[in-house]
This record gives structure tokens, C-alpha cells and sequence, in this order.
């Protein structure tokens, strides 16, 4: 008995050093020191290729490993040189970038203008490609010799390229043109070797150079390009961008990891990597900046508050660059049911009164104080368009509030009353049958319990007011692309998120005439357009387009005020709310300048610093667990022993 | 022997017919769900319409179904499982479930030594002193055991073990990676390449997810263990072996342990098949990036290939480990014969 007590006093002994010889000996050791800054999103980015981005999660990464032309000055929304040191805006379609110079690729190789003309030419819709780059690269052997066509829709599923539909010719041109004076052609000194890129639009487009700060025009290294093709772009776009940070590894649906590019033209990054984990479950994502697994996420709604009141956790709450609103359908006579009644604007006027629009934005069920109230096409971030006079009525201004007395008063000016006395009013001026009860439908996406509560909390209402309310819920594409589009809904919750930063992509989209859902003959079917609630009036459609092609800011924040103006007095929405932008991260990180655009940009500037005592260290660990397996293991021989000694 | 190995092929040839009943029931259950993967890529409702229907036609979802299901087949008796088209977007599917596979054999590996080191003792002491406190503290500690919901357990432990008394890491996701990834395990892995930090590293992070999962498989195992050892304890056999002299100790692990793991093993075998299909809930409260997951993922978002390609393989997985159950029937009892 005692020898075996010895050997097992020996075996605990041994193992327990071999488990800290080999952790000291370890290869991760050598990494110790080195800083990572981790991050939690909810879903596994959808490609890491620009060109083909348009989710949160895949923008958050691209927008640090590539750079565009234009970019934003850190927290704000205002413009900054990127891969463009300067540019000038010719009158009134040509914008002429000047590329800056002594910028390498991840993979060392350095920029030229020729890689900028060819990023955005890929991105172009076929028919407005250039003639040259399909001579020169697409149908190139030399150039392209796996053949890729990067053309939308066949190799991958883009469609940003919609966004360039109003480029006319993107072309180099060594017009020698450098520096901060206006270009007026006489002063071009031709054929420096470094060549500046022309934008040319068909029409005059005052958004346009919004257009290059937008993550699908980042410039890549066309030769990695050529060499990876769409998928390798896509997973592994080893070398290919110009940001701080370049791609490291991507392990599907679990990090993406990024490495600090030490040779970047701007700012070096102060953190070593950075890793992007997908944590699908919200609570887990909590649990993990708590825990300080991570340093940087978005924070769960539900989970606000707590984070709030971590004094380990910092953050950020401010009205973000989305619109949500309660749309009404404005077009006549869509389907025939209810005769076109909200075609009406005094209908629409008296139902933005039975909308409870503090309870939606400050109620527990429902927004929970994360929101600020829309009051216009346009959110405050936006600040030369947006008219901040413009206030509910309660607050001294012109916007309907939730005030059911109002409603019923405005309801009964127009005579809609209850003829059969069973407490719904009844259709009358619409119909030849004034007792149909007067109902409506309101659409939402199945999933969405926001949008489910809203609907409910506007039944409760609308009965107040005598109006039916159908909620009906849809799966997302049934409720957008079918019934949307064919006018099933009278009204339905839905949101916009900008396109670029500019109040042409708030307004046009969804309030120009040309933007409805379009009837085809042939199939008798609608097709779904932006422009959901059939807004047509040649006022506006007049206004959009002028303020397009105004090149003068003043004149076109005009513009677009008094479109504003006509959209509010014609009820053509009920305004509900701006999300409001959070971010969380813990206190161990400085520098983080939170993007009015809700994405994590700019995380060269982020600084780490180790964290107190983080956890039990992993020494102690590997000896405990070593010293535990050897107890186990002896206990268990001696036990075994024992048993079948007998 | 001979008769094993016929009735091992016989049990092969059946998996064909199994398989493809399997595959048709998933196929029209997907496409029954409303909603379709494109929809959910044009989830900002900026895809225009046009891009919709060429999407649609590229993934060929305008045929009719049963069209669908036979380029879907032929495409499989190729070896081919397509892409993926709305958890990863053109992700090569045999990749995605390379990939994911190996983090579910892990859980599995580590819940199944919960499951067998800590049930099977506990069953036998527990039918060994019947009706003791021991035994009605682990009747209840079962019954425990099986009534808990999984995540529920599961937040629970991050909640105790990972934030009160901050022992183990909460989220897989942040393990330390193995220099050198030979089998994706990363406890192998990790001894392959002699990566102490690695094995460490992996025992910890599994450590609460494997708790929480074992957790029901311990308690199934527990009560099966207990109630066939006090049978075999009442077998005439074992009254020979105490009337011959025999220890107690010897009596119950020589003779009546053995007999009694009949049925264990039955139960532990399905037990790990299941656990290999992926432990869905699990996987996701502690961000694990196993076939589970993947597969939850991919019904979330109708991503049809990857919906069927996973539950083709979970089919597979079953039915090869009740076939491994089986076949180990004949070794553990002489009087099984194929």
C-alpha cells in the first residue's frame, strides 16, 4: 500500500509539471502581449467581397479592411479624403477624383489609379461598363484569364450596383491635375503618370459623391481580384484591400479575423487584431461583454438597461439614420376593398391620431425608450435638410399626436358615422352600401413582435374611434413583394434605412411617383416598388427631381423642405420613429468613435488595455486539471483493484 | 460471424430506402414552410424585383417541386450538395458541414464520458443500496436531470460558473485555436501537436456545455443503469456467485454489471447518435459552431440545400450508430446471434 502511495504521490508529481512545462513551452506563449479586440455579432457576415455587400455584419468588416474614395470623418457624417485626396465637382455632371499616391495593398503591392477604375467599374451594371474595360479585362485572356465575368446576378448576388444606375462612364485620365485648386481645364498640366478619375453622370446628381463613401466602391488590388475570382473573394480576400486591417481568416459561422495592417497609409491601428465572433443568441452576447469575452457589440434592446448600469461598460445612444413609419395606402381604389378610403387625406389625418406614438417609442413592450419620434422624411442626422421645427401639436407644432378625440372629431366631419348603431362606422360617400362597417387591415412580417404589438395596440385604439382592424401577419416575402405591392394592407408597418447620406435617398425612393408598384398587364400581377403607399403627387415628383440635379445646397435643403411640408399635410405616413444607434463596449477599450452610420468604423484609433485579472490564469489551470486527472486516474485503479481483488 | 457481416451489408442496403424517405418527407416539409431563401437575402426590401426572380431562376427554385427533387438527387448521387444559398452564400455545403461536424464530435466526446463515467456508477450504487439515501437522493437528481430544458440549464451554468464564480469560460466562441488542425477536434488536435494550451483550452470551454447537455443523457442512463442492475440482481446466478463466496464488490462488478449494461448500452448508443446529430439549443447558448446550429440556422433562414443536406446527414449518423449499437449487442451477449 505504501509503495503504491508513493508512486501515486509520483504520478500526481509528473503530471502536474509536465501540464506547466508544456503550457510554458507552449507556441500560443509566444503571442502573449499581443492585443486583440473582440467584437460579437449576431449573424456570420454574407461576404467579405464590397461589391456584393449590403449586410450589417459583412459591412462592419469590409469597411476595415478596404478603404473608399471618399470616407467620414470619425463620428460624424461629414466627408474626409479616402483613397481620394481631393476631388472637384465639375457643373454639372463630373466629378474628378485625385488619388492618392504611396498606398500599398495588404499584399504589398502598391496602388495605382488603375485599380481604382477598375473597383468601380466592376461594380457597374454591365450596360454601363466601359467599352475599354471589357476589352481590356473582361474578354482578355492575358488580363482575366479565369474568365470571370464579375457580371451582377451571374457569378454572385449583387445588386448595390442599383446605385449606380445614374453613372453614365467612369474612365482614367492623366489630365495632371493635383492638389486643392479648382480645376478649370486651363490649368491641367497633362501626363504627370498618375492619372485622376472621372465620374460622369447622365444627369446632374447632387448625391453622387455620396456614392463613393458607400462600402461597395472600395477599391481592390484587381490582380488578387483577377486571381481569387467571386468566391475567393468572397471567403478569403487574402491581400486585397488597402484598410487597416487586412484579412487574416474567416471560419465560417464561428470569427473573421483581422490583422493591424502596420504599412497603412493613415492611421495605424494600436490593436494587434481584431476578431469578429458570431454569437447568435442575444443573451450569450450579453453574457460575453459582462464577462468581458468580448469588448464591442450591439446591444441587445431587452439587455439596454443592464448594460447601462455596468460600471465596467460604456454606452452610446443616439437617433440613427433609419426611418419607421406606419404607411398608408394612398392610392385609389387598389384592390376595391373599402373604395379607396384612405385615399383620403383627412381619413389618413384623423387615423395619425388614434397612433400612440409615446407608447411605441417609451413602452415596455415596445421600444423601450430606444427611439426618438420621426417627424419628417428625413432623420435629424441629416442636419441641412432636416427642418427641426416641425414638432407634434402637443409640443407647439403641426404633427398629429395621439389624441382620440381629435380622431373622432375629424372622422365625424366627414361623415362617416355608425348608421347601424354596432359601434364600427360605417362607409358612407365611398359606397353605395353605407353599412359596411368600416375595416381596416394592417400588414406586418410574422417574426417581428414590434410590429405584431403595434398592431394590436392600433386595434385597441381604432375600436375607441369605431374603425375595425384586421391584423394580419406575413411571412416577410409574402408581405412585401405580394401583398404589399397588390394593396392588401390599407396600412402596415415598415422601415427604410438610406442608401447614402444624402435626403435624396429618404425622399426619392419613397415618395417619387415612379418609385409605386408597377401593374403588369401580362401576368395581372403588381410589382413591389419602394414607394409602398402610392404617394403621386407632381408637386413632390417635382421637387425630388429638381433637388437632383441642384448642385446648390441651399436651394436644395429648400426643396426638400417644402416636399416635407406637403408629405406632412397629406398624411401620407404616420411618422412613428427613428431607431435610435447603441453600441456598447467595456472601459478596457478607448478611442472607439461610434459611426452615426451604425457600423464598427474607424477601429484603427481603438486602443486596449489589458483588463485586471481577467479569470483564473491558464497555469493554474492546466495544473489543477492535471492534478485532478491524476487523482481520478489513481483512485479509479485503486478502487478497480480492490473490487476485483476479491 | 458470417451471418454479422451479412446482416451489417443487409442493414446498409436498408439505409438506400430509409434515406431517400427521408429526404422526400424534408423536401416537401421545406417547401412547405412559406418563405423562401431569396426573400430572406432581399431582407432590407431593397432587392428590386428583378433580382429576386434571377435568383429564383438560378437556383432553379421556379421548377416545379418534384423537378427540384430529382436534380436535387441526381446532384447527390454526384457527390455534389450544392451551395448554400442563405446562411452562407455560395459556401460549398460539404465544406460548411466538414466544418461543423468536428465541434459536435467534441461536445459529444466530453458529454458521453459525463454520461458513461458519472451514470453507470451512479445507477450501480444506487441499486446497490436500494432505497438508501444515496439511492433517493440519485432518483431525484434524475428525475432532475431529465425534466430540466437544456438551455435553461445552460444559462444557468453561465450564470454560476461563469459570471458568480468566474471558473469557466461562458461562450465557446473565443477558444484558443490548435496550430495544427489535423481532425477539426480540438482535444485531439491539441495532442497531436502537443498544444498543452490547447487541451486545456478545449476541456474548459466544453466543460459547460457538455455539463448541461450530459445532464439528460446522465439521468436517462442513471435510471436505465438502475433499474435493469436490480434485476440482474435478483437473477439466480448471482445468488450462485455470493453461495460460492464470491466479494460483494466482485459479485456486482463482475457478474451482475455486465449483464445489466445490456440495455445501457442501447440506450447510451442512441443517446450518442442523437448527441452527434447536434445539440441544437446548446450549441447555440454557448455560440458553438456545430452541425446543430447549422442546421437551426439554415431552417431559420429556408436555406433549403443546407436544410436537407443536414438532415441527411443527422439520418445517416442515426442509423449508423444504431447499427454500431447492434452489432456490439452480439459481443456484450453470446446468446445474440445475427
Amino acid at each position: 500500500m505504501r509503495k503504491s502511495v508513493k508512486y501515486s504521490l509520483a504520478l500526481i508529481i509528473v503530471l502536474s509539471l509536465a501540464a506547466g512545462g508544456l503550457i510554458l513551452l507552449s507556441p500560443s506563449r509566444a503571442q502573449a502581449g499581443e492585443t486583440t479586440l473582440k467584437i460579437a455579432q449576431a449573424g456570420d457576415p454574407i461576404t467579405l467581397d464590397p461589391y456584393d455587400s449590403w449586410d450589417s455584419a459583412s459591412n462592419d468588416i469590409i469597411v476595415n479592411i478596404y478603404d473608399t474614395l471618399v470616407m467620414y470623418v470619425p463620428s460624424t457624417l461629414n466627408f474626409r479624403p479616402g483613397l481620394a485626396v481631393g476631388w472637384q465637382i465639375l457643373p454639372n455632371t463630373t466629378i474628378i477624383f485625385n488619388i492618392r499616391r504611396n498606398v500599398t495593398f495588404h499584399n504589398g503591392d502598391p496602388m495605382t489609379p488603375y485599380d481604382v477604375w477598375w473597383s468601380l467599374q466592376r461594380v457597374l451594371p454591365d450596360a454601363k461598363r466601359s467599352a475599354l474595360f471589357n476589352s481590356t479585362y473582361i474578354n482578355n485572356a492575358t488580363a482575366n484569364p479565369h474568365g470571370y465575368q464579375w457580371a451582377e446576378l451571374v457569378d454572385r448576388e449583387s445588386w448595390v450596383w442599383l446605385l449606380y444606375e445614374n453613372i453614365k462612364d467612369i474612365r482614367m485620365a492623366d489630365i495632371g491635375f493635383w492638389g486643392n485648386t479648382t480645376y478649370t481645364g486651363d490649368n491641367a498640366t497633362a501626363g504627370d503618370g498618375w492619372a485622376e478619375i472621372v465620374v460622369e453622370f447622365d444627369a446632374p446628381f447632387a448625391p453622387g459623391l455620396s456614392l463613393f463613401s458607400y462600402a461597395a466602391t472600395s477599391i481592390v488590388n484587381w490582380r488578387v481580384a483577377t486571381e481569387l475570382g467571386p468566391t475567393g473573394m468572397k471567403f478569403a480576400p487574402v491581400g486585397a484591400g488597402t484598410g487597416p486591417f487586412a484579412f487574416n481568416s474567416w471560419i465560417l459561422n464561428y470569427k473573421v479575423v483581422l490583422d493591424k495592417w502596420p504599412n497603412y497609409w493613415g492611421q495605424v491601428a494600436h490593436v494587434d487584431h481584431v476578431e469578429y465572433q458570431t454569437i447568435l443568441s442575444a443573451s450569450s452576447r450579453t453574457l460575453a461583454i459582462t464577462t468581458g469575452l468580448v469588448d464591442l457589440l450591439y446591444p441587445e434592446a431587452s439587455d439596454w438597461y443592464t448594460l447601462k448600469d455596468d460600471p465596467n461598460i460604456e454606452t452610446w445612444q443616439e437617433a440613427g439614420l433609419g426611418t419607421r413609419y406606419i404607411g398608408f395606402q394612398c392610392m385609389q381604389n387598389v384592390t376595391g376593398r373599402m373604395f379607396g378610403i384612405l385615399s383620403d387625406s383627412t381619413v389618413r389625418k384623423a387615423l395619425s391620431y388614434a397612433i400612440n406614438y409615446d407608447e411605441i417609442i417609451n413602452g415596455e413592450q415596445f421600444l423601450n425608450g430606444l427611439g426618438t419620434r420621426l417627424t419628417q422624411p428625413v432623420v435629424p442626422a441629416i442636419e441641412w435638410a432636416y427642418n427641426s421645427s416641425i414638432k407634434p401639436e402637443n409640443e407647439g407644432g403641426i404633427l398629429p399626436y395621439y389624441n382620440l378625440t381629435k380622431a373622432n372629431e375629424t372622422l365625424n366631419s366627414l361623415g362617416l358615422l355608425d348608421v347601424d348603431g354596432d359601434g364600427i362606422r360605417d362607409i358612407k360617400g365611398w359606397a353605395s352600401n353605407s353599412t359596411d362597417d368600416f375595416t381596416l387591415i394592417y400588414g406586418y412580417n410574422i417574426g417581428n413582435a414590434l410590429r405584431e404589438r403595434v398592431g394590436y395596440l392600433l386595434q385597441d385604439a381604432f375600436a375607441q374611434i369605431g374603425v375595425k382592424l384586421i391584423v394580419q401577419g406575413d411571412p416577410w416575402d409574402v408581405f412585401l413583394y405580394t401583398n404589399l405591392a397588390a394593396g392588401v394592407y390599407d396600412l402596415w408597418f415598415l422601415g427604410w434605412g438610406p442608401d447614402y447620406i444624402d435626403p435624396d435617398t429618404y425622399f426619392y425612393p419613397l415618395f417619387h411617383s415612379s418609385f409605386g408598384a408597377v401593374y403588369d398587364n401580362d401576368t395581372g400581377e403588381y410589382t413591389w416598388g419602394t414607394n409602398a403607399a402610392g404617394v403621386n403627387i407632381s408637386t413632390v415628383d417635382y421637387l425630388l427631381d429638381a433637388a437632383r440635379s441642384e448642385t446648390n445646397q441651399t436651394l436644395r435643403a429648400e426643396m426638400y423642405m417644402n416636399a416635407t411640408n406637403i408629405l406632412i399635410n397629406e398624411y401620407v405616413w404616420g411618422w412613428c420613429y427613428i431607431p435610435d444607434n447603441t453600441y456598447a463596449w467595456r472601459t478596457t477599450i478607448s478611442g472607439f468613435t461610434h459611426s452615426p452610420l451604425l457600423q464598427f468604423d474607424d477601429l484603427e484609433y481603438v486602443v486596449k488595455t489589458a483588463g485586471a485579472g481577467a479569470g483564473v490564469p491558464i497555469e493554474i489551470i492546466g495544473i489543477v486539471i492535471g492534478v485532478i486527472v491524476a487523482v481520478a486516474v489513481i483512485s479509479g485503479i485503486a478502487y478497480w483493484r480492490k473490487g476485483s481483488a476479491a | 460471424m458470417k451471418g454479422l457481416y451479412a446482416y451489417i451489408i443487409r442493414r446498409l442496403i436498408l439505409l438506400i430506402p430509409v434515406v431517400l424517405g427521408v429526404m422526400l418527407i424534408t423536401f416537401i416539409l421545406m417547401h412547405s414552410i412559406p418563405g423562401n431563401p431569396v426573400a430572406y437575402l432581399g431582407g432590407s426590401g431593397k432587392l428590386p424585383p428583378e433580382a429576386v426572380e434571377k435568383l429564383v431562376k438560378i437556383y432553379g427554385l421556379d421548377q416545379p417541386l418534384f423537378i427540384q427533387f430529382f436534380l436535387y438527387l441526381a446532384n447527390l448521387f454526384q457527390g455534389n450538395l450544392g451551395t448554400s444559398i442563405s446562411v452562407n452564400p455560395g459556401a460549398n455545403i460539404t465544406d460548411l458541414i466538414v466544418t461543423a461536424f468536428p465541434h459536435t464530435v467534441e461536445l459529444t466526446i466530453y458529454s458521453a464520458i459525463i454520461m458513461i463515467l458519472v451514470g453507470i456508477p451512479a445507477g450501480v450504487i444506487s441499486a446497490k443500496k436500494r432505497n438508501s439515501l444515496t439511492d433517493n437522493v440519485t432518483r431525484v437528481g434524475a428525475l432532475i436531470g431529465v425534466s430540466m430544458p437544456v438551455f435553461w440549464l445552460g444559462i444557468m451554468l453561465q450564470i454560476i460558473f461563469g459570471v458568480v464564480f468566474p471558473i469557466f469560460p461562458i461562450l465557446w466562441a473565443g477558444i484558443h485555436e490548435p496550430a495544427v488542425k489535423v481532425t477539426g477536434i480540438y482535444l485531439i488536435d491539441g495532442f497531436i501537436s502537443l498544444d498543452f494550451r490547447t487541451i486545456v483550452d478545449s476541456i474548459m470551454h466544453y466543460a459547460l456545455p457538455a455539463i448541461a447537455l450530459g445532464a439528460l443523457s446522465l439521468s436517462i442512463v442513471t435510471r436505465m443503469v438502475r433499474s435493469s442492475m436490480l434485476e440482474v440482481l435478483g437473477e439466480d446466478y448471482i445468488r450462485t456467485a455470493r453461495a460460492k463466496g464470491c466479494s460483494e464488490n466482485a459479485t456486482i462488478y463482475r457478474h451482475a454489471l455486465r449483464n445489466s449494461l445490456i440495455p445501457a448500452t442501447t440506450v447510451i448508443g442512441l443517446q450518442i447518435g442523437g448527441l452527434l446529430g447536434g445539440a441544437v439549443l446548446t450549441e447555440t447558448v454557448f455560440a458553438i459552431p456545430g452541425i446543430g446550429r447549422l442546421i437551426t440556422d439554415a431552417i431559420m433562414r429556408s436555406d433549403y440545400p443546407l436544410v436537407m443536406a443536414g438532415v441527411l446527414f443527422i439520418a445517416i449518423i442515426y442509423i449508423l450508430s444504431n447499427l454500431v449499437v447492434d452489432v456490439l449487442y452480439a459481443y456484450l451477449d453470446p446468446r445474440i446471434r445475427y
